[in-house]
Order: structure tokens, then C-alpha cells, then sequence
């Protein structure tokens, strides 16, 4: 028998694995505080579990070597040996400037970086005429447009007011076609405020008046220049029975890098493609908004300096081609 | 009543051990962003801000304590990374709805252009402890996720 003695009086004694307790209400608080004083020390011990898939093993932050793989691109590649705009402007000013490479095709307005004019205000603010030009416009489109979008995005944080307050509605893999389709969990709509729907749900959700769609890279090749167009003329008139006051502005579709070609999706089918747009704008008094012509070099292709995927795909963009895109945008004004 | 004494430091430390559980120490998204910039190239990556969460996510910012968010600007790859403080557990169960759905769409838009982006996005996924929902995708995503589970425990 093994006794211990744990106060004046109470004694545990252990007989044969069996233990036999005197309590009394002193021993009752020591314990509790005893238990009480543990429990403080191990507070933020039992956490709760992520609800989701759970990481692998926890390495610590100093084990992380100098050889850390980068997340590069060949667009940092591409873009740091160009020449872009300084952006340190101060805002309300105009666009940055874009240097084109030669070969590059100016819009069609004879005015290039000066589409907007800085006017002074009474109260000595000043304003881009026709800055505002783009506030009411969504912007509709594939992966080509998305890059646009975030273009605009990073624009903006910078303080240029670059497309105005434009929306953008855009999806990576959309076309005409697929966008006919229902909405699924596979789908390929782009959401509106984190809801995904049909392109005419969303647009008349956003109230905009003007309509800019470039679609037809993920169109030609699957469904061919006639049905790719018929999808294109469906899609339209889905828009217009939401948005019967909204204008339409149709951007032609953009070329691909020399030696992307594929068999069906080539220059000659896109610009057949861009020919039947610019006669279906004319037929339906529609605008025609001919981006095609400011992104390719002498013989058809794209710029080359204006492909971030030279070695994939050969059709999105880098900064610098955006900038062409909006200073041909800005034509418009 | 002897009884009830004899019960009375168990049940106090139930108490006191439920209260551990639903605990995750206050932390700063700011000071997790910025570690994983010092850890990883995130250069090429656009901040978001309060302004993006409904756009972007369609998250509401009556939800959101807090918020950190970069997303890749080359409209190519689908690197993004969303760190997000829910002002309670509601709230993050709405977060993480909206996130774990954003990452269904990156990857059905990926799925016919960018392979290498898709098979990404599918190793990738929304994860929540308390009122913190991140999501993280980057080729990065495991150095990321080690970075962001030593803040958030």
C-alpha cells in the first residue's frame, strides 16, 4: 500500500491499484484551481480544424532556401524591354503615352495620343473631355478582353481614369456561342457582382448604355464565319430585348502571333470574320470599332511586341497593347 | 450536495475548454501579405481592395472585417490570392461560398485555353479556420498556404 499524503486531511492510499479519496472542501477548491490555472495556460490549444482541405505539412519560414521558384511569365520578359508610360503622371492627365513599334497601324483618327483634351474648369479642376465618354459602357469579351480589364483595373489604382468607370463582363474561353447556352456550373458566363447569368441578364443588370462586345476568337474555329456570325446576330438581339436603349459597339476580332495559326482559327478566317462584322455593323447601324487594324504588323499578324503568350496561344496582350487598344477606343470620343 | 461539489471542477473546466475551441488569435491580413511578398514574386500582381470584393467575388463588404487580395494582371494564368476576415461565422460561410465559386469559374474558363492553369487551379482550394477564408492560387501555393497557416492557427 502506497500513502500520500496531500494535505492535513486527506490522504490518498493506493491498495492494489485502487484509490480510495477523503475529500473535503478544501482539497475541492485546490484542485479547481489547480485545474483552473492549467486551463489558462493552454487557452488557443484546441482549435478549430479548416473546414477544407488541409494543407501539407507546415514547414517553418526560415527553411525557405534563396532557389524559391519565381512566379514568372513571358509577359514580365516582354514588357520589361519595351518602352511604356511613365507612371508617375500625376492623374486627370492625359493617357500615358505608347510607343508603337514600327509597323503598327494608327487608328483611324488622325488624332493618336491626344483623342482626349485636358480642359481647365473654372475652379481651376480640370477634366479629359470625353473622359466620361466610357462611365456608362460595359465592356463584353474572352480571355483577350479580360486582360483589358485588368489593364484598366491596375490603370485606375494608379490614379488615370482609364475607360472612364466602364464595366467589364468578361470570361476567359467566351464566344457567342457558348454564351447562348443555359448557365450551368460549367459554363463560361461571366458574373456580375459574383453571380453568374446570361450575357443579357448582366448587362441589363449594369445599366449600361453602351455595349462593347469583342467576341469571336472561341467562335470561328469551333462553329466557322456563318454560324459564328448567326451566334453573334442571336446574342444581339437577346441584348437588345433587355436593353432596348443600350448602344452597340462592335469590336473586331484581334490577330494572331506568326506561327500560332491552327487550322480552322488563322488571320484569313479572323479577317473574313472582321469583314462580315463591319458589313453587319453597317446593315444594322451598329459601330464598327476596328481594333484589328491597330495590332497588326505590316503582313496581318500580331505585333509581336503585343503578345504575352508567344509560346502558347500567340493571341493576348501585354500593357502595351492595351494602351493601343484604349488610345483606339478613345478615338471614338 | 457533496455531490454536486465533487462536479463542480469538471464542468468548470468543459466550460473553460469550449471556449479555447472557438478561438483564432486576432491577425492582421496585412502582415500575411506582406510575408508572402517577401517569400514569393508576387510583383506582377494587381492589389484589390474593399472596392473589388463585390465585383470580384460578389461579396459584400458588410461581411468582411478584413482584406487582402492580389490577382495576376495578365489575364493568362489564374494566379489570385483572396485573404479575408469574416465579421462573424455567418459571414464566413457567405465568404467562402463566394470564393470556393470563384474558383469553379477560374476553372472552367481555364479549362479549354490555359491546361497548365486549370491543373493548377484544381490542386488549389478555399480553406477556413474561425472567421478567416482565404483562398490561394499560385504555383506557389504550397509555400503560400505554409506561410499563411503560420499566422493563422
Amino acid at each position: 500500500m502506497v500513502t500520500l499524503n496531500v494535505g492535513k486531511t486527506d490522504r490518498i492510499e493506493m491498495d492494489n491499484m485502487v484509490i480510495t479519496m477523503k475529500w473535503n472542501s478544501s482539497f475541492s477548491l485546490r484542485v479547481s484551481a489547480l485545474l483552473a490555472a492549467a486551463c489558462i495556460l493552454f487557452t488557443g490549444c484546441g482549435q478549430q480544424p479548416s473546414a477544407s482541405s488541409k494543407p501539407d505539412s507546415l514547414d517553418s519560414i526560415a527553411s525557405f532556401s534563396e532557389g524559391l521558384e519565381t512566379v514568372s511569365s513571358g509577359l514580365a520578359a516582354s514588357d520589361s524591354s519595351l518602352t511604356e508610360s511613365n507612371p508617375s503622371q500625376a492623374p486627370v492627365s492625359e493617357p500615358p503615352s505608347t510607343s508603337k513599334p514600327s509597323g503598327a497601324t494608327s487608328p483611324s483618327s488622325p488624332q493618336t495620343n491626344s483623342q482626349v483634351s485636358i480642359v481647365s474648369k473654372p475652379d481651376n479642376s480640370t477634366v479629359l473631355y470625353g473622359e466620361h465618354f466610357f462611365d456608362d459602357a460595359v465592356f463584353v469579351g474572352d480571355s483577350v478582353s479580360l486582360k483589358l480589364k485588368y489593364y484598366a483595373m491596375k490603370q485606375r489604382k494608379d490614379g488615370f481614369h482609364t475607360l472612364g468607370d466602364a464595366q467589364f463582363l468578361v470570361s476567359g474561353s467566351l464566344g457567342s456561342g457558348n454564351s447562348l447556352m443555359p448557365v450551368t456550373s460549367d459554363s463560361v458566363h461571366p458574373t456580375y457582382q459574383g453571380q453568374k447569368m446570361t450575357l443579357d441578364e448582366s448587362i441589363c443588370k449594369s445599366g449600361a448604355n453602351k455595349v462593347f462586345l469583342m467576341l469571336g476568337m472561341n467562335d470561328i474555329g469551333l462553329y466557322g464565319v456563318d454560324k459564328a456570325m448567326e451566334n453573334l446576330d442571336t446574342l444581339i438581339n437577346q441584348i437588345r430585348a433587355k436593353s432596348p436603349h443600350a448602344s452597340i459597339y462592335l469590336q473586331s476580332v484581334t490577330p494572331m502571333l506568326k506561327g500560332m495559326e491552327k487550322t480552322k482559327l488563322n488571320n484569313t478566317t479572323i479577317q473574313a470574320y472582321n469583314k462580315r462584322l463591319s458589313a453587319y455593323c453597317e446593315a444594322k447601324g451598329y459601330t464598327d470599332v476596328d481594333v484589328a487594324s491597330s495590332m497588326m504588323d505590316p503582313d496581318g499578324y500580331l505585333i509581336a511586341e503585343f503578345c504575352s503568350d508567344p509560346e502558347s496561344m500567340g493571341i493576348h496582350f501585354t500593357d502595351l497593347a492595351c494602351s493601343v487598344w484604349v488610345d483606339t477606343l478613345n478615338s471614338l470620343v | 450536495m457533496k455531490r454536486i461539489k465533487q462536479l463542480l471542477p469538471i464542468l468548470f473546466v468543459m466550460l473553460i475548454f469550449s471556449g479555447c475551441a472557438a478561438s483564432v488569435q486576432d491577425v492582421d491580413l496585412g502582415q500575411v501579405m506582406e510575408e508572402m511578398e517577401k517569400q514569393v514574386t508576387l510583383s506582377e500582381m494587381i492589389e484589390l481592395d474593399e472596392s473589388d470584393l463585390t465585383d470580384m467575388y460578389g461579396i459584400q463588404p458588410e461581411d468582411v472585417k478584413q482584406f487582402q487580395g492580389k490577382i495576376l494582371s495578365d489575364g493568362l494564368n489564374p494566379d489570385e490570392l483572396a485573404l479575408v476576415e469574416a465579421k462573424d461565422a455567418d459571414a464566413a460561410s457567405r465568404i467562402q461560398k463566394a470564393l470556393e465559386q470563384r474558383l469553379t469559374n477560374k476553372g472552367n474558363e481555364a479549362k479549354n485555353y490555359n491546361p497548365e492553369g486549370y491543373a493548377l487551379i484544381q490542386k488549389c482550394s478555399v480553406q477556413v479556420t474561425g472567421n478567416y477564408v482565404c483562398m490561394l492560387v499560385s504555383p506557389e501555393y504550397e509555400k503560400l498556404n505554409s506561410i499563411y497557416g503560420s499566422f493563422i492557427k
